[in-house]
C-alpha cells in the first residue's frame, strides 16, 4: 500500500470561502417575491449596519440603484439560489425592497409588437 | 478501564459464550437420551394394559366364565400398576415427552375402570355399549393410539400410528362381533358400523389375509363365520402385535444414531469449551502474576509501535479521508450551483458546512502528526478571503462579522495554517462568549506585517488561565484534559507559519486574541483579486 499523497494547488484546491457562506449566516430567510426578474433597491434611509459580509456590502452598494436580481449575481459571480438567499437576509434585515414591476397591458402590447417584428 | 478488568471481562464473556453453546447441547443431548429411554421403558407396559383392556373387553361384552374375568381383571390391574410404575423412574420426573403424557392419559382414563366393572356385574353395561365403554378407556377420541411415541421412532411415527389403530380397530371389531353374535341378527345399524370400523381398519392398514377377509365377509353378509372368524381374528391380531413391536424396535434403533450423534455433539462443545476457558484462565493467572511490572513497559512499547508502526498508516488513511472530503466538497458544491428549489439548497449548503467542518479536523489532525494538508496555494491569496474561510469553518459562522479587514495578500504556503489558526481562535470566541453575541474578526497592516484581531463579549479570561493559555501555545505536546486542545492547536499552527498568537482581555469585556503575521507572508493585493475594489456601476436597461 503506497501513501497516498494528493494535493490540489490553487484554483483546483477549490474556493476558499464556500457558497454556503458567501451566501449568509444560514438562517431560515423569506424569499417571497426574489424570483429571477426581480428588481431590487436600497432602502434610502436605511443605515448599513455593522458586522455585513464583503458580498453584502457589494450587493448593497449595487442595490444603490434599481437592479434586476439576476445582475446582482452576476456581479458577485454568485449562482442564483445562494444569490436569492443573500439579498432575501438583506431584506429581513430591511436594508432592501424588491420593486415589482408589474407588466401593463401597454408593455405587453410593445413586447407582442416586438416579437411580431421580428 | 486497567489490564486487570479487561481480563476479568473477556473471561466472563468467554465463559458466557460457552455456556450459551454448551447448554442448549447438553439439554438437548438430555431431551434425546431421556425421551427415548422414556419410550422404550413405557411402550412394554402400556402395550400390555391396552392388550389387557381389549381382553376384558372382550370378556365383557359376551361373558363366559367368571374365573376367567375375575383373572383377565387381576391382569389388568397387574398392567396398570406396571405402567405407573414404569411412568414414575426418577428419571420420567425430569423431561415431559410424548410418552409421559400419553401414559399419564392412559392411567387416567383406566381409573373409571372399577365403575365400568361394576355396571357390568350389574348388568347395567352389556353387549355394544361395554365394549364402548372400554374402547373409549383405550382411545377416547378413536384418533391416537397411546403405544407409539413420536419421541422414540422419529419419522416412523405416522406408519406404526397406522398399524397400531389398524390391529386396535380390528380388536373392537372382535369385541363388537361378539357382542352382536348374542343377539339373534345382525341389525343393519350393527352391520354398518362393522362395515365402517373393517373400512377404517383396512384404510390404516391394508392387511393380505384371505382367511380374516373371508370370515369378516360371512359375519357382515350374515351367514355364520364366526368360528372361522375367531381363528383369523386372533392369529392377525398376534401377527399385528408382532409387527409393530418389531417395526418399533427397528425405528428407535434408526433414531439411535441420532441421539449418539446429538450426546457427542454435546460432550464436544461442552468440553472443548470448557478445556478453552480453563486454559485462558491459566494464562491470565500467569500474566495476571506477572502484570504489574509489564504494565510500564506496555505503554511504553505502545508508544513505540505508534513512533515507528502505526503512524505512517494512520497518516495514509488521513490522506485518503481528505481526498475523499475533497470530492464530496467539490460535488456539493456543483449540486450547490445547480439547485434551484430553495429548500433544498438549504440541504445542499448544511452538508456543505459539515463537510467543510470534517475538512478542518482532518487537516488539523495532518499538520498536528507532522503532515501537510493537500490544499495547496503558489499564489499569493486575499487575507480577506482566508479569514472569512475560518470563520465559516465553526458551526456558528453566521456570529462572525469579517467586515473590517484591511486588502492584503497572504502568501499561498501560509493560507491553511493561519485559516486553522483563526478558526481555532474564532470558535474559541464563540464558545464562549453569549450564543446572541457576534464574534468580530478585524485586521490591519502594521510595521512589521499583519495584525488580525479576534475580539468576542465573553467573560474574558483569568490572569492564571491567560498564563496556562499562554504556555500551552508555545508547548510542542499536548496538555491533558480536552480544555486547552484548542488553544494548543492554534500554538501549532502559528509555529509552523512563524506566526505570534496572544491572548489579552479587552477593554471593557471579552476576550482578545491578537494574530501577528510576519511581513515576509505579506504582500499587495493585485487590483484583479481585490473583490472590494472592482464594483462597476450597474447596467440599467
Amino acid at each position: 500500500m503506497s501513501l497516498s499523497d494528493e494535493a490540489w494547488y490553487d484554483d483546483d484546491a477549490g474556493p476558499l470561502v464556500r457558497l454556503y457562506a458567501r451566501a449568509g449566516g444560514g438562517a431560515p430567510v423569506l424569499r417571497d417575491g426574489l424570483e429571477l426578474s426581480a428588481i431590487v433597491q436600497r432602502v434610502p434611509e436605511a443605515v448599513e449596519p455593522d458586522g455585513l459580509s464583503p458580498d453584502q456590502m457589494r450587493a448593497l452598494r449595487l442595490a444603490g440603484q434599481p437592479i434586476a436580481l439576476s445582475e446582482i449575481a452576476a456581479h458577485l459571480a454568485l449562482p442564483l439560489g445562494p444569490a436569492r438567499l443573500l439579498l432575501g437576509e438583506l431584506r429581513d434585515a430591511g436594508l432592501i425592497e424588491v420593486r415589482r414591476r408589474d407588466a401593463s397591458p401597454d408593455m405587453l402590447d410593445r413586447l407582442l409588437s416586438g416579437l411580431n417584428s421580428l | 478501564m486497567s489490564t486487570r478488568t479487561k481480563v476479568i471481562v473477556g473471561l466472563v464473556l468467554l465463559a458466557a459464550l460457552w455456556a450459551a453453546a454448551a447448554v442448549p447441547a447438553f439439554a438437548e443431548a438430555l431431551r434425546v437420551t431421556s425421551a427415548r429411554s422414556t419410550a422404550s421403558d413405557i411402550g412394554g407396559p402400556a402395550g400390555t394394559l391396552v392388550l389387557s383392556l381389549e381382553s376384558e373387553r372382550r370378556l365383557s361384552v359376551a361373558p363366559e366364565s367368571a374365573s376367567k374375568m375375575a383373572a383377565q381383571r387381576v391382569h389388568t390391574d397387574q398392567a396398570r400398576r406396571d405402567l405407573r410404575a414404569a411412568r414414575d423412574g426418577w428419571t420420567r420426573r425430569l423431561s415431559g415427552s410424548d410418552a409421559t403424557r400419553q401414559a399419564d392419559a392412559l392411567l387416567a382414563r383406566t381409573e373409571q375402570l372399577p365403575a365400568i366393572r361394576s355396571q357390568v356385574e350389574s348388568g347395567q353395561l352389556a353387549g355394544v355399549r361395554a365394549a364402548d365403554a372400554y374402547t373409549a378407556l383405550i382411545d377416547p377420541d378413536g384418533l391416537r393410539t397411546p403405544t407409539v411415541y413420536a419421541d422414540q421412532v422419529g419419522d416412523q411415527a405416522a406408519a406404526l400410528s397406522a398399524l397400531s389403530r389398524s390391529r386396535e380397530l380390528l380388536a373392537e371389531e372382535d369385541a363388537l362381533l361378539a357382542a352382536m353374535s348374542a343377539q339373534p341378527k345382525l341389525s343393519e345399524n350393527d352391520r354398518v358400523r362393522l362395515t365402517t370400523l373393517a373400512g377404517a381398519r383396512r384404510e390404516l392398514f391394508p392387511t393380505t389375509d384371505k382367511e380374516l377377509d373371508a370370515a369378516e365377509n360371512a359375519v357382515l353378509t350374515g351367514r355364520n363365520g364366526a368360528a372361522a372368524w375367531s381363528a383369523a381374528y386372533n392369529r392377525v391380531n398376534t401377527d399385528l402385535w408382532a409387527l409393530q413391536h418389531s417395526r418399533t424396535e427397528a425405528a428407535a434403533e434408526a433414531g439411535t444414531g441420532h441421539a449418539v450423534l446429538t450426546v457427542v455433539r454435546a460432550g464436544v462443545v461442552g468440553g472443548v469449551g470448557l478445556i478453552a476457558v480453563l486454559g485462558v484462565l491459566l494464562m491470565a493467572w500467569r500474566a495476571g502474576s506477572a502484570g504489574a511490572t509489564s504494565r510500564k513497559a506496555a505503554t511504553v512499547r505502545a508508544v513505540e509501535v505508534r513512533d515507528t508502526g502505526l503512524d505512517p498508516l494512520l497518516r495514509d488513511l488521513e490522506r485518503r479521508n481528505q481526498s475523499l472530503v475533497h470530492r464530496q466538497l467539490r460535488l456539493l458544491d456543483t449540486l450547490a450551483r445547480r439547485e434551484s428549489d430553495d429548500d433544498t439548497l438549504g440541504e445542499i449548503f448544511r452538508a456543505d458546512h459539515l463537510a467543510n467542518r470534517l475538512r478542518r479536523n482532518l487537516e488539523k489532525a495532518i499538520t498536528l502528526t507532522g503532515g501537510t494538508p493537500g490544499r495547496r496555494w503558489h499564489k499569493p491569496v486575499p487575507l480577506a478571503e482566508v479569514v472569512r474561510a475560518a470563520a465559516s469553518e465553526i458551526s456558528e459562522y453566521g456570529r462572525v462579522s469579517t467586515a473590517r479587514i484591511e486588502p492584503a495578500a497572504l502568501a499561498g504556503a501560509a493560507v491553511t495554517d493561519l485559516m486553522h489558526l483563526l478558526a481555532e481562535l474564532i470558535e474559541n470566541a464563540a464558545t464562549f462568549a453569549p450564543a446572541e453575541t457576534r464574534v468580530r474578526v478585524a485586521g490591519e497592516r502594521v510595521a512589521d506585517g499583519y495584525r488580525i484581531t479576534v475580539t468576542d463579549v465573553g467573560p474574558g479570561m483569568t490572569e492564571d488561565d491567560l498564563a496556562t493559555a499562554a504556555r500551552v501555545m508555545t508547548d510542542s505536546t499536548p496538555p491533558a484534559g480536552g480544555t486547552w486542545w484548542g488553544l494548543y492547536a492554534a500554538g501549532r499552527f502559528a509555529t509552523r507559519g512563524g506566526i505570534a498568537v496572544s491572548l489579552r482581555n479587552g477593554p471593557d469585556v471579552g476576550l482578545v486574541a491578537e494574530v501577528l503575521v510576519p511581513a515576509a507572508l505579506i504582500g499587495t493585493l493585485s487590483a484583479d483579486d481585490d473583490t472590494t475594489l472592482h464594483d462597476l456601476e450597474p447596467v440599467i436597461g
